[in-house]
């Protein structure tokens, strides 16, 4: 009976499974006590693998087999592209009129942020945690608390791990995260969505217009947002107000990374 | 006889959780685990949760850091065996 129940188990794959937890277990242990080195390397194979599939599929998309729906496509991606493009200009534009106002009382000239552009490598529909790779890393003088930011100088994200050519960032917008912000000078803490959404609470009688900047004072008063719209009922004592980058995050290419106190 | 289509049925479903973990949406990397773990004793959900919290998981405070997918595929996988066993006694 015994053996039985003991070749039935072997067969079945118990023994491989209770193999399987208890080296991914060790696997976690051994990657908390050396301080990340195994998902650096893990990362770095993701990051190549990741280029080498989106090369693929870019031949593969040119090859012709999908010509009219790619055409149809490639048409859809420029429309949006430039409405995108449209959109963060606006967002920017209030930003740097509101920012205009603030510093005309200053006579300091703002310098130049010193960073650096990197592409990003991997999706960033992939990570459940909100976070996505770049192709930079500590060869490149990146450290963890770097800002990455869009074109329009929009901040997306933070470094939150350093590999030696590819870093780890975390979306100031992702799913579940926090984070305090200045809406038309009013303080609010920001609930991140996830995509470069957010959403947050404020009082009934403040006037928001969509499209207002919203700004973060930790992050030298950069933009992390706009506006994107104000709902309320009149039931209710506050107003549900939800935060967007005005670009598409998931068409990102290249983001500019600098550090915090530039 | 029933051995290829079992196989191949594990093959393609660890595919599909590595498609969703490289390329996107994660979601599909969670459904693979659970479809895996639903009808297989399956050390490649194990292997797919390790990977997500490896690949994508940011470094920061024990919060931030837990490997949340590593733990949820370890439940899943101890978690569906009862079931399993009685899947896989039926069969």
């Amino acid at each position: 009976m015994v053996i039985y129940y003991r070749a039935t188990v072997r067969k079945s794959g118990m023994g491989r499974l209770v193999a399987a937890t208890a080296v991914v277990i060790l696997v976690i242990l051994l990657d908390i006590l050396s301080g990340g080195k195994v998902r650096a390397e893990i990362r770095a194979g993701a990051a190549t693998l990741s280029r080498w599939s989106s090369a693929l599929g870019s031949h593969v998309w040119g090859s012709g087999i999908f010509t009219s729906r790619a055409a149809l496509e490639s048409q859809n991606a420029v429309l949006a592209a430039q409405l995108s493009d449209l959109s963060e200009s606006a967002g920017m534009a209030a930003t740097l009129q509101q920012q205009n106002d603030q510093l005309r009382a200053l006579v300091h000239l703002a310098a130049a942020s010193p960073g650096l552009t990197a592409p990003v490598v991997s999706s960033l529909s992939a990570s459940p945690y909100g976070t996505f790779l770049i192709g930079v890393g500590g060869g490149e003088s990146v450290s963890p608390g770097d800002l990455v930011l869009t074109e329009g100088g929009f901040v997306i994200g933070r470094v939150s791990h350093v590999g030696a050519g590819t870093a780890l960032v975390a979306e100031i917008f992702a799913p579940g995260a926090s984070q305090d912000a200045v809406i038309d000078g009013t303080s609010v803490t920001l609930s991140g969505s996830g995509g470069g959404n957010a959403q947050t609470e404020v009082p009934r009688g403040l006037v928001l217009a969509v499209g207002d900047p919203v700004v973060v004072p930790e992050f030298g008063q950069r933009p992390v947002g706009i506006v994107g719209a104000v709902a309320s009922t009149s039931a209710s004592a506050s107003q549900q107000v939800y935060v967007r980058l005005p670009s598409n995050l998931s068409a990102l290419q290249f983001v500019y990374v600098t550090p915090p106190n530039n | 006889m029933s051995r290829l289509p079992t196989t191949s049925i594990r093959i393609v479903l660890f595919a599909l959780g590595l498609i969703g973990l490289l390329i996107g949406p994660w979601v599909l990397t969670l459904i693979a685990v659970v479809l895996l773990s639903l009808r297989f004793r399956a050390w490649e959900a194990l292997l797919l949760g390790l990977m997500t919290d490896l690949l994508w998981a940011p470094s920061g405070g024990f919060l931030h850091s837990f490997p949340f997918f590593t733990i949820g595929a370890i439940i899943i996988v101890w978690g569906l065996e009862p079931l399993r066993r009685q899947l896989l006694s039926s069969a």
